[in-house]
């Protein structure tokens, strides 16, 4: 969840994109108007009559006019020029002709031109001119940082530095101007400095009859500070007056998805996609609203179907890579993010995909690899310190590598129905980027006091290591600290997990002279256990997996127990909201004696049904909050008595309260049969995790 | 054919040496400008576009540099205005380089130079002391395109003999000569070439006419040349200010990363209309939306151009590389062939290679190091080629190394693919891009074979031109 990068570099991209295209669309309309324009009659007869008197003043001047009215600002300049050469004490012409100068877009040459005239910058009219000049060199300065394309962000950055030293100095100076202030809005837009957008347009704009791009400015800024409410009313104030532009539209449909308010943004997207041109945009971002609506596998499958219409497409591939990453696929998305990076980034001269980058060093953290994604993410924030997805991500892999306590309490049922309360503290400390250590307590009280030898109190240490992607390993040493007699040696747990790709994970483990696990009664008696297990797993994407797991455990006690169970889970709702899956789990165990106690009868076996409703009311980078109902149904048959049904339904709540600290309050009950006898079995828990 | 192998080789060798590899250190960034109009016209940039081009190079530091200069380096980020319209020059560009105080080059062709209306403009332009009026040359005026042709063909006529040509442009340039002369009083030292007209041999022409620094123009990013050599970008009337820059580190992003087709000359006389066999391989580039295309123009054995090294199956690698330079393709290389131990004969066949197409990648035999005299040969004859050199190793020889582009840039490593089915190939493909392979191509008949299925089934080869349907 935290790559959801995308849309600030893509309003920004888009912003790029419209000035080109009003730029162009401009350019176009004057090309087309001088196409079709017939030949000025008056214009004719100026140019006959300077052929034969070349030096005719008035005739100058006239035709200076007609060029003027005509929007040929650099003919007019050079006709005023001829005539500042046979009178140069004219300093009304010749601040006229810096005008023209400035009109025909040479604003820097205009200013060199009136240093030949120094009178020019004197006098009433002067400072005018000078703020208009100055003016015109800084605004040119943030056109030239919206240019696309931009390969070195240091360039874009050069830009927006220079304008804004201009013109913070011209605002400074007269807080009335409105250009500058205006301009000074684009220019802090172009730096990213969203605050300062939105601090100035409060202060010296905020009006409804700004200038649409004044507004649009302001709009992609509250929308950068995560104020889409405010984005989406200045949106929404010329969506209609620029209806045939994508500005807008793009603009609401970002609001709506801040707000999660997806219906909004999909109406946004159809007035998108009647936009000449907009189709496959329209189309692309309707990708993208699946994934933020979190129904990742239709976001999948509508980027995989652009990607088989338009494979060359980086905005596709960006897509469907992140389709892969947020379907938990991060060895498929690694490979076309790569192959994105591949295609859209150099290193001499330097260009640069930041979107493609934040989601690669995501990549590798999932994979394991938070060297690699740590070195990235700094990199990023180095080269885009106003990025907040860039920070974002250096934050979260910040977090990942951060030490971490971990306090556990619950309340649960052991064999036939004993009622034993847990409690765990565990801190846990990286060591690199490939290994934890961690160190911890578990300490249970069972509620029958007869049991009470089998409380455990137990000190461990533990390690997990991820030496590459497709290998994980944990080992731990767990020491009896209940100071009961039964002598117990430090038990022992390895456990490697095989990692072959995306969807095959291949679990082993070994534990020796465990006891923590064990029910209650069994370690009342001073029994431990040596336990192998294996598992298979499947998983593909969120859609479905299965698995296949089993083992063998020999107690101490001369009892050899294996077990074996299948499961298998279907997703069939998937919704920014609500998500449902329903599954089927079988399992079956057998002991070697009959004789025991707490694994009453020898051989036993069930079949449920299990469903899981989560609601998700708040989903936002740093505080998601999720309710979820778990409910299993199913028949349990014991060796010797009839087969009864089971069931059980528990509530859980999730909270991620600050991207560092994460609290799971669950709890429910359970309704079993214990040799024929049905019990009611509650359950209740609380888990507190910080990271610091 | 042994006078012929001589008059190819002689050159190379005095030559040689001075021409073949990397820049030692690049020229100054160069820049040309066509028409320049106000009202805004078809084809032509207006003043403000200029304006605005000249205030964001001065902005950033560039400084304009006169051809003298130029021509042993200009110093960094010293650049070359150049401009291709006496007319428009005059009245438009000369006002605001004097504003600006930036020096720049008015190139003047052939038939401007005998304009007597221009006569005037040209005398106004050589009073500024802003600007340097240099010859420009230009294409032969009805010059023949040849078609493509498979079989053996009859000797040219004498005036498509390559030494006519050369006396032709070695009058009509002593003319323009003398002409700027005439005007400014001092003969030129500079040239400018229209796109396609510089050559290797072209330049020893102008060298002798003591025109010493060369200024060859380029349409789409400009090579990274040696002073006395700039190479000039011509600048588009669409052009934002970043296409400057762009220029200067000579990238385009619609360059890279480079997806090609690899063609062997002789499958286009391997029946049927062999005007239909290049237009397949258009609609492929087409298709996929390649910017690069590798022609096999045969050998010592028999090869698919003119040259007196070796028997001519017919004329192919010309005509098909000018049918993909029209359909817009940016890198068109070709393999030279193996070396086949007579190495007067490989070094003939390399420049007769070169001759034939204005060749952006020539790829050399894996022996090849380089200095070698086949690189010498091409860069001889298209000093603005980028050598590559074929590779053994596991890849094999469909693999290859070039040279950087640039200055500070690293080489590129690129391949065809070797699989041999579609599914294949664009895995193949796939994995050599995540790999950094920037170069990567497919044999021309596997990309029908993959189209004829779906563009999805050669995503990896695809880019973003690429046509559904």
């Amino acid at each position: 969840m935290v790559f959801r990068n995308f849309h600030h570099s893509r309003v920004s991209r888009l912003y790029i994109a419209l000035l080109a295209v009003v730029w162009a669309a401009g350019a176009q309309a004057a090309f087309a108007a001088s196409e079709v324009k017939a030949p000025d009659p008056v214009l004719a007869q100026l140019n006959a009559r300077l052929k034969a008197h070349p030096d005719d003043l008035d005739a100058l001047a006239e035709r200076a006019r007609v060029f003027d009215a005509a929007g040929q600002p650099m003919n007019a300049f050079l006709d005023r020029r001829k005539i500042l050469a046979q009178r140069p004490g004219d300093l009304d012409l010749a601040r006229v002709a810096a005008y023209d100068l400035a009109a025909a877009g040479a604003p820097k040459a205009a200013a060199v031109f009136l240093e030949q005239y120094p009178g020019a910058l004197s006098g009433e009219r002067a400072p005018n001119l000078s703020r208009q000049l100055a003016g015109d060199v800084a605004a040119r300065r943030v056109r030239w940082g919206w240019d696309e394309p931009v390969f070195d962000p240091a360039e874009r950055r050069h830009e927006a530095s220079a304008a804004i030293e201009a013109l913070e100095a011209m605002h400074q100076k007269d807080p009335g101007d409105a250009r500058a202030t205006g301009d000074l809005i684009l220019a802090y837009r172009l730096a990213d400095r969203m605050k300062d957008v939105i601090a100035l347009w409060e202060h010296a704009v905020h009006r409804q009859d700004a200038p649409y791009w004044l507004r649009n400015a302001a709009a992609d800024a509250y929308l950068a500070v995560h104020r889409p409410a405010e984005a989406e009313t200045l949106y929404r104030s010329f969506a209609v007056e620029r209806a045939g532009e994508p500005q807008p539209w793009l603009g609401l449909y970002w609001s709506a998805i801040e707000q999660r308010h997806y219906g909004d943004a999909e109406k946004a997207l159809a007035r998108l996609a009647k936009i000449p041109g907009q189709e496959q945009t329209a189309e692309i971002q309707r990708g993208w609203l699946l994934l933020f609506q979190d129904r990742t596998a239709e976001g999948q499958a509508c980027f995989e179907a652009l990607f088989r219409q338009f494979p060359g497409d980086r905005r596709v591939r960006e897509g469907l890579a992140t389709a892969y990453l947020w379907q938990g696929l991060p060895r498929q998305g690694l490979m076309s993010v790569d192959e994105v990076l591949a295609r859209t980034t150099l290193d001499v001269p330097r260009v640069d995909n930041p979107a493609a980058r934040i989601s690669r060093a995501g990549a590798l953290a999932t994979l394991g690899d938070l060297g690699e994604a740590r070195r990235e993410a700094d990199d990023l924030v180095a080269l885009y310190p106003e990025n907040i997805h860039a920070q974002r991500l250096r934050r979260d892999i910040h977090t990942q590598l951060a030490p971490e306590v971990r306090l556990e309490g619950r309340y649960d049922t052991s064999d036939r129905g004993l009622g034993e309360e847990w409690n765990q503290l565990e801190v846990s400390a990286p060591l690199g980027t490939r290994t934890r250590l961690a160190a911890g307590a578990y300490d249970s009280r069972a509620d029958d006091q007869r049991y009470s030898r089998g409380d455990v109190r137990e000190a461990y240490l533990g390690m997990s290591l991820r030496p590459d992607r497709w290998l994980s390993l944990n080992a731990e040493v767990a020491w009896d600290i209940a100071r009961q007699d039964f002598r117990r040696s430090p038990a022992a747990d390895l456990r490697a997990a095989l990692l072959p790709d995306d969807r095959w994970r291949v679990d082993l483990g070994y534990a020796r002279d465990t006891w923590r696990d064990l029910p209650l009664r069994a370690r009342a008696l001073g029994i431990d256990a040596d336990t192998y297990d294996a598992g298979l797993s499947y998983t593909a994407g969120t859609r479905w997996d299965a698995r296949l797991g089993g083992g063998r455990s020999n107690l101490s006690d001369g009892n050899e127990r294996t077990w074996g169970l299948a499961a298998a889970h279907l997703l069939v709702r998937q919704g920014p909201v609500y998500r449902a899956n329903f599954g089927i789990e079988v399992y079956t165990s057998q002991d070697s004696r009959t004789d025991v106690a707490y694994f009453s009868p020898a051989r036993d076996r069930s079949a449920s049904l299990t469903h899981r409703s989560e609601w998700v009311t708040a989903n936002a980078p740093g505080h998601r909050h999720s309710f979820s109902l778990l409910v299993t149904a199913g028949v349990y048959d014991e060796q010797g008595f009839a087969a009864g049904p089971v069931g059980g339904l528990w509530l859980e709540s999730d909270w991620d309260l600050s991207g560092r600290t994460a609290l799971v309050v669950g709890a429910g009950a359970r309704s079993q049969l214990y040799d024929g006898t049905r019990e009611l079995d509650p359950r209740f828990y609380l888990t507190l995790r910080r990271r610091f | 054919m042994r006078s012929r192998m001589l008059t190819t080789l002689l050159p190379i060798l005095v030559l040689g040496a001075a021409l073949a590899g990397f820049p030692a250190a690049a020229a100054p960034l160069g820049l040309a400008w066509g028409v320049v109009a106000e009202p805004a016209t078809a084809g032509a940039l207006t003043p403000g576009q200029v304006a605005e081009h000249l205030e964001f190079l001065q902005a950033h530091g560039w400084r304009a540099v006169r051809t003298g200069d130029a021509g042993t380096g200009g110093g960094e980020r010293s650049m070359v205005l150049s401009f291709d319209d006496p007319a428009s020059a005059l009245r438009y560009v000369v006002p605001l380089l004097a504003l600006y105080r930036m020096p720049a080059v008015v190139t003047v062709g052939p038939a401007q130079a005998e304009d007597p209306a221009l006569a005037p403009v040209l005398q106004e332009l050589a009073a500024s002391p802003w600007v340097e009026l240099v010859p420009r040359v230009e294409e032969e005026a009805g010059a023949a395109v040849p078609a493509v042709r498979c079989g053996a063909a009859a000797e040219p006529g004498p005036e498509g003999r390559p030494e006519e040509r050369l006396s032709r442009l070695a009058r009509t340039l002593a003319a323009q000569v003398a002409r700027l002369r005439e005007l400014t009083g001092v003969a030129p030292a500079a040239v400018a070439w229209a796109p396609g007209t510089w050559s290797g041999s072209v330049e020893a022409v102008a060298d002798s006419l003591g025109l010493k620094v060369q200024l060859p123009a380029f349409p789409g990013m400009p090579p990274a040349l040696e002073p006395p050599r700039v190479a000039l970008y011509r600048v588009p009337p669409w052009a934002g200010v970043w296409a400057l820059v762009q220029a200067s580190v000579h990238w385009d992003p619609r360059d890279h990363p480079v997806r090609f087709v690899e063609v062997e000359a002789a499958w286009i006389c391997a029946g049927g209309d062999p005007e239909a066999r290049i237009a397949r391989v258009v609609e492929v580039v087409r298709r996929l939306g390649l910017n690069g295309a590798r022609i096999l123009p045969g050998g010592a054995a028999g090869a698919w151009f003119e040259t007196s090294a070796a028997p001519v199956r017919g004329d192919v690698a010309g005509p098909l590389a000018r049918a993909l330079r029209a359909a817009g393709v940016r890198w068109v290389m070709a393999d030279l062939p193996a070396a086949g131990g007579n190495r007067g004969r490989d070094v003939t066949l390399a420049a007769d290679l070169a001759r034939a197409a204005d060749f952006d990648v020539v790829v050399l035999p894996a022996a090849a190091v380089p200095g070698d005299p086949l690189g010498q040969a091409v860069r001889y004859v298209r000093p603005a080629a980028r050598l590559a050199w074929r590779q053994g190793g596991r890849e094999g020889e469909r693999a290859f190394r070039l040279a950087p582009l640039a200055p500070g840039q690293a080489e590129s490593r690129g391949l065809t693919v070797g699989a041999t089915t579609v599914a294949a190939a664009d895995t193949e493909a796939e994995r050599f891009t995540v790999a950094g392979w920037e170069w990567i191509g497919l044999p021309v008949e596997l990309a029908e074979a993959g189209l004829k299925i779906s563009l999805r089934s050669l995503a990896a080869f695809a880019l973003s031109s690429a046509l559904s349907r």
